[in-house]
């Protein structure tokens, strides 16, 4: 996804070494929700996923004077808060629970139907088109990026840091298993499996209009309110189709 | 190639980075197995409609405090 961070990376880059706060404001302006939404996948506390964001800052903050460029300014960022979450996360969990063990991350099945092994064609529960007319009318519907935010927030921690890294935020695969320190093949399990999770909410929407559970959450993000906007729903005719 | 088989490479082929090899077996599946096929276009408006969703905004609620600590760090404070 093209944003002003992405495209402007350089120029950005240079205006933070020469001390330029408004530079400085810019990133903090750009990155920070999306930070708090990675910083989210390692903790459910909201205030110490704040925390974590603050605290990535202010590594950024001591960094930049060391920063190489071998990574893009974004993805070095999102490596800073993911090593200061995983730490902080940890600790955060001794201090409540002294005597229990690590938790392991628990990513569960796809939840999906799996297509029979083995002979073409067999489906346990064979998927039905869509029958979108344009397709980008998924995109452009806000009930629609709506479902698909709520999925996205509902998959387990490793499939929603993989899923907003790679597809929210179009960070190459490589870049990716850096920042979170997977493997490849890891990687590609966490994807399909989260994919293949958000596709079913995007299927239950399409084809009868429901909207999986919201997720609660602790705080309202600030643009919350907007997507309330009934003018916004995708029109479905009976067939499918998107009107 | 199984449909099995055919779901296991649909990440790659999304990304466009299916081996070459693996190409003509992928693309022979889809191109008899509607199920399949059906399931590689729900993922493409999926994927797709993930690189399109809204990125969360909103600045840090302590973007004063990071500015002026950007600031001394770099002289200007």
């Amino acid at each position: 996804m093209s944003d002003r961070l992405h495209e402007s990376d350089e120029a950005l880059l240079l205006g933070l070494r020469v001390g330029d706060e408004a530079a400085f404001a810019t990133l903090v302006d750009s990155l920070n929700g999306r930070l708090l939404a990675l910083a989210r996948t390692f903790t459910s506390s909201p205030a110490l996923a704040e925390d974590i964001v603050q605290d990535t800052w202010l590594g950024v903050i001591r960094g930049l004077r060391g920063f190489e460029g071998r990574s893009t300014l974004r993805t070095w960022i999102f490596s800073i808060l993911v090593r200061r979450a995983r730490t902080m996360a940890a600790r955060e969990a001794r201090r409540l629970f002294p005597n229990s063990e690590p938790a392991e991350a628990i990513d569960g099945s796809s939840g999906e139907w799996v297509p029979g092994a083995g002979r073409v064609g067999l489906w346990n529960d064979t998927p039905v088109p869509w029958g979108l007319m344009d397709p980008a009318a998924v995109f452009q519907s806000k009930e629609a990026l709506e479902v698909i935010r709520n999925a996205v927030v509902a998959l387990p921690e490793r499939q929603r840091q993989a899923l907003l890294l790679r597809d929210v935020e179009d960070i190459s695969a490589r870049d990716v298993c850096n920042v979170l320190e997977i493997s490849e093949t890891y990687l590609r399990v966490l994807l399909h499996r989260g994919r293949a999770r958000v596709r079913e909410a995007l299927d239950r929407y399409l084809r009868d209009g429901s909207a999986p559970p919201v997720k609660s959450r602790a705080r309202a993000t600030p643009d919350a309110s907007r997507r309330s906007d009934s003018s916004s729903s995708l029109p479905i005719r009976a067939n499918g189709d998107v009107q | 190639m199984t449909c099995q088989e055919a779901v296991d490479l649909m990440g790659e082929a999304l990304e466009g980075q299916l081996q070459p090899a693996l190409r003509p077996g992928f693309e022979g599946h889809m191109a008899e197995c509607a199920p399949c096929a059906t399931y590689l276009e729900h993922l493409h408006v999926t994927r797709n409609a993930l690189l399109h969703l809204p990125l969360e905004g909103g600045t840090s609620p302590r973007r004063q405090e990071l500015i002026e600590k950007f600031k001394r760090e770099f002289g200007r404070g």
